[in-house]
């Protein structure tokens, strides 16, 4: 009975032994530690974004890693890769290295290889690497947006201003508006019918309305330009989509202008102008629903930094 | 135990996204940036309805520590442009608030007397002008950070007598860099009457002709 359990002792202490060891052995394995390995040199002018254990990836697989990074007498970077035997055969003559520093995720070096027939990189060449800033890249194009929503913002300001030709011919039109509603038989006589007189009215008395909403409009685009510009753009395709937005939106600002200009002669030729009203009711609330959609897409897309406190100047 | 671990890893990520700010909050963050820029800019028109609307906004917390900040952020842009005022406004919610921090800087933006000390990014300033230490005030201006604060400081020094061309130099030069061409405005009249009293005539005819080119 004693020998049996010393037996079963024993076969558990061997057994967990060989366990202990055949883990380590499938680790090192796996790991490549008992696999050859080839080594490729790259240069560099800057060493930024570049570290030891950095990943080198062949069509989005880990084929290798960074072993070390070195900078020359004369201020080249040296970066030396150790790619396992298996993956060797990605890396050929014409193979080009691009470092990627994505907008989202760690930086590594991306190998791509147009002629798999080219002959195999030798371990003694040394190729340049190129760098791939998604970072910059994206500030660069979100620049120039962002200068059009000033450009835009600063368009509604003055479209909106107390001293703007919109609020004058605003105030100038009711002012005739109330002058003439006074009399039904004047407004018919000027309008055609009562019908469009009254139409005419209606619209002049709820232009105020829409250059405050105009207003608070100005004040949500300054909000998104503030954030953006503390912030960096989201998503890809977040640009190109704000781009045409803000395209929309400047082209219905610019056939507001040649409306308002229509408007001032209103008193010149009222029945024109009627219809030119209704027309540049329906740019501004357009207008405003393109910014406001434009806000809403961008508060989406964008980072925003979150908190906003309030604090003393 | 596979599902299991992508919900543990679903709540460690949203543990880790941050709340969004209240809308009030937001709101009024940019209401008193678009204030502050327009007032500056010399628009006045538009810098009321800003504040206004930062005043609405602060006002939806009932909150008077908060709601405060509105009048006292006006009383601090006027005066670090030598507007005159009595902050009122504020006045009348200081025995509501609670809140050290308002207490005193509404009595830096109020009161006639040097003040001896300070909390906050104005306290060098508030330090060297109590001993009025000219040089040091400089250093100290220079040091705060934003162009409004900065405008402030300078002010602080400039009524308490306190400065010199350096001090106003400091704070045209923000004023001009931001565009805040009200800013600018009263520094250069600052300017002028300091090179006139110290008998710097070509000095303050040069100062002169730059008030005359933004006054067209």
């Amino acid at each position: 009975m004693k020998g049996d359990i010393k037996f079963k002792v024993g076969l558990f202490l061997v057994l967990s032994f060989a366990m202990i060891i055949f883990s380590a052995i499938f680790v090192m394995v796996v790991k490549d530690v008992f696999t050859e390995h080839y080594y490729y040199n790259l240069s560099s002018d800057s060493g930024d974004g570049l570290t030891v254990g950095m990943s080198v990836q062949f069509s989005g697989f880990q084929v290798g890693r960074v072993e070390r990074i070195e900078l020359t007498e004369d201020g080249i970077v040296m970066i030396r890769l150790k790619i396992p035997s298996r993956h060797s055969k990605w890396f050929r003559k014409n193979s080009k290295f691009t470092l990627e520093k994505p907008f989202i995720g760690s930086p590594r070096i991306t190998v791509t290889t147009p002629n798999m027939q080219d002959e195999p990189l030798s371990e003694d060449e040394t190729i340049e690497i190129k760098t791939i800033d998604d970072i910059n890249e994206v500030i660069k194009k979100a620049q120039p947006i962002l200068e059009r929503f000033d450009s835009v913002a600063q368009n509604i300001e003055v479209m909106t201003d107390k001293e703007s030709k919109l609020n004058k011919a605003i105030e100038n039109a009711e002012k005739i508006m109330e002058d003439m509603a006074k009399s039904d038989g004047l407004l018919e006589m000027l309008t055609g019918d009562r019908q469009s007189a009254q139409a005419l009215i209606t619209t002049l008395r709820a232009l105020p309305e829409l250059v405050d909403e105009a207003k608070n409009t100005i004040s949500d685009l300054k909000v998104v330009i503030a954030e953006a510009k503390e912030q960096v753009f989201g998503e890809e395709g977040t640009v190109p989509s704000v781009n045409a937005l803000l395209s929309d939106v400047d082209l219905k600002f610019k056939e507001l202008d040649k409306l308002i200009e229509n408007l001032i002669e209103i008193s010149d030729d009222l029945k024109g102008g009627t219809k030119d009203i209704d027309v540049l009711r329906k740019e501004i609330d357009e207008a405003v629903s393109s910014a406001s959609s434009l806000i809403k897409d961008i508060r989406n897309n964008l980072p925003f930094e979150q908190k906003k406190e309030i604090k003393l100047p | 135990m596979k599902k299991l671990s992508v919900l543990v890893t679903f709540f460690i990520i949203l543990s880790c996204s941050s709340t969004p700010a209240p809308s009030w909050q937001a709101n009024a963050h940019i209401q008193m940036e678009n204030y502050i820029e327009t007032f500056m800019s010399g628009k006045e028109n538009f810098a009321e309805t800003h504040y206004e609307r930062f005043y609405e906004n602060l006002l939806l917390t009932a909150d008077p520590d908060i709601i405060i900040k509105a009048p006292l952020t006006k009383c601090a842009i006027e005066f670090s442009i030598f507007i005159e005022s009595n902050c009122e406004s504020a006045a009348e919610l200081i025995p509501m608030t609670k809140d050290d921090e308002n207490r005193n800087y509404f009595r830096f933006i109020t009161s006639s007397r040097k003040l001896d000390t300070m909390t906050g990014k104005y306290r060098r300033v508030v330090e060297s002008v109590s001993k009025c230490d000219v040089e040091r005030t400089n250093r100290a201006i220079s040091r705060v950070e934003e162009g409004v604060s900065t405008l402030i400081a300078a002010s602080y020094a400039v009524r308490h007598n306190c400065y010199n061309e350096d001090t106003l130099l400091k704070a045209l030069s923000v004023a001009s860099e931001n565009g805040w061409i009200k800013a600018s405005g009263a520094y250069l009249e600052k300017l002028e009457s300091y090179y006139v009293s110290s008998g710097q005539s070509s000095k303050a005819d040069e100062v002169r002709k730059r008030i005359e080119l933004i006054s067209k």
